[in-house]
């Protein structure tokens, strides 16, 4: 009984997975997304693969045995996973010990040297693996509301000097939120400071737009030139 | 928006003067002002009073809130009230820096007048920074804040945009990723009117 239960739920998880589309870059030329997708993830070998022994560096096999623990970047976990060739297991960022860490407080964890693509990274393994998804998701939202008053009070008060001690436990993401808000800050300081007295630049969509409108114009000219 | 454009925008506020010369009224794409008298206070925008001012021109009457009675006033109610209260002006953190840059000696104790402005408007962001966490923490998709300056909303705009968007991506679902409709779900909207809902807190 047990084993036909258990039989049933791999037909469906299988079943689940042949109808998931291989999970997409989300910007193909992004150097970030680059580096993201070269995160350690660690995975278990769930058949035989021929000619694949040399990714296990502790054995001389020619071929990657079954059940073998393995850290594969990213990249080469999701496409070996899409050929059901391993399983993927959660990262030491995503175990239940870290969720019990980041419901109690996530402001004090140092997401930089935890994951540093930690939202990153998330969001692709809620593709990935869809029984976890609803997990995973709850997890990353805990995890940013409880960080994001410490951003956003950093952002708007620290000194552009201490920055970098300041960021230093953001991750990527929060990192570049963390500058969009300071932009703002020190544009107000320059404001009040009339240190640099700037004009009012153009929108970049106006400069754009004109843009676009001399090329119409020339295209029109020349077509009926 | 920056900072210099909400000055920009802030310049059109009217403004009582008193001029030094004659001159037939001036027809503007806001409206015509004048004509100036000599000694007779007359109304024009901010930008044309400065110009008076610095070429000597024009005496500018500060607006009626501009006194240090005034704004300890409003620094007490806004320091014993929960939300948000009702600053006379839309502008006073452009306005107070304007005419103190331009115009000091037209305005009575204009170094308490800048402290007191200064006070309000550091309360004022506290508030908004502490308001603007619980609106994340909470799930709610929408939250109505009253009385905000068009300046104080410019400070949250950026980072307050981005994290709804970044909250609202890390709760999606993959299958609805690759879907065309973005970040719809989350609305922030702010009124500017007075009403009596109850503002978040």
């Amino acid at each position: 009984m047990h084993r036909s239960l258990n039989q049933s739920s791999l037909e469906e998880s299988r079943i689940r997975r042949s109808a998931r589309t291989v999970c997409e870059f989300e910007e193909y030329f992004s150097c970030d997304e680059i580096l993201m997708l070269s995160e350690r993830t660690p995975v278990v070998v769930s058949k035989e693969v021929s000619r694949l022994g040399f990714l296990d560096p502790s054995s001389d096999e020619e071929n990657l045995k079954k059940n073998t623990k393995l850290e594969l970047p990213l990249w080469l976990a999701k496409h070996l996973y899409n050929m059901y060739c391993v399983d993927i297991q959660l990262p030491e960022a995503f175990s239940s010990y870290s969720v019990n860490v980041m419901r109690a407080d996530s402001s004090i964890v140092d997401l930089k040297r935890l994951q540093p693509n930690y939202y990153q990274v998330g969001r692709q393994l809620m593709a990935l693996l869809p029984a976890e998804a609803q997990q995973i998701s709850d997890l990353l939202v805990t995890t940013y509301k409880g960080r994001f008053r410490k951003i956003f009070d950093c952002a708007q008060n620290a000194d552009i000097k201490e920055t970098d001690k300041v960021t230093s436990s953001f991750d990527n993401e929060e990192r570049a939120m963390f500058f969009e808000g300071q932009k703002v800050q020190l544009d107000l300081q320059r404001w009040r400071d009339r240190s640099q007295r700037n004009k009012i630049n153009t929108a970049d969509l106006v400069v754009n737009h004109r843009k676009r409108k001399r090329e119409a114009l020339r295209e029109t000219n020349s077509s009926t030139a | 928006m920056e900072t210099q454009e909400v000055e920009f925008i802030a310049e059109n506020t009217l403004i009582e003067i008193v001029p030094k010369f004659n001159h037939a009224v001036i027809h503007l794409i806001t409206g015509d002002f004048g004509p100036f008298i000599a000694g007779m206070p007359v109304s024009v925008p901010l930008w044309a009073a400065l110009n008076f001012r610095q070429r000597q021109k024009c005496r500018i009457l500060p607006p009626a809130w501009m006194t240090v009675e005034e704004l300890e006033k409003i620094k007490q109610e806004e320091k014993d009230s929960q939300v948000f209260t009702r600053i006379p002006s839309e502008h006073y953190r452009e306005i107070t820096q304007l005419l103190l840059e331009n115009a000091t000696p037209d305005i009575p104790r204009a170094d308490e007048v800048h402290t007191l402005v200064k006070d309000i408007w550091d309360m004022r962001l506290a508030k908004l920074r502490s308001s603007t966490d619980v609106f994340i923490k909470s799930d709610e998709v929408h939250a109505q804040v009253d009385h905000l300056t068009m300046m104080e909303l410019n400070t949250v705009r950026p980072l307050l945009l981005t994290s709804l968007r970044f909250v609202s991506r890390l709760k999606k679902n993959p299958e609805e990723q690759n879907s065309t409709i973005n970040d719809s779900s989350t609305s922030f909207s702010v009124s500017m009117q007075v009403s009596d809902s109850e503002p978040m807190q």
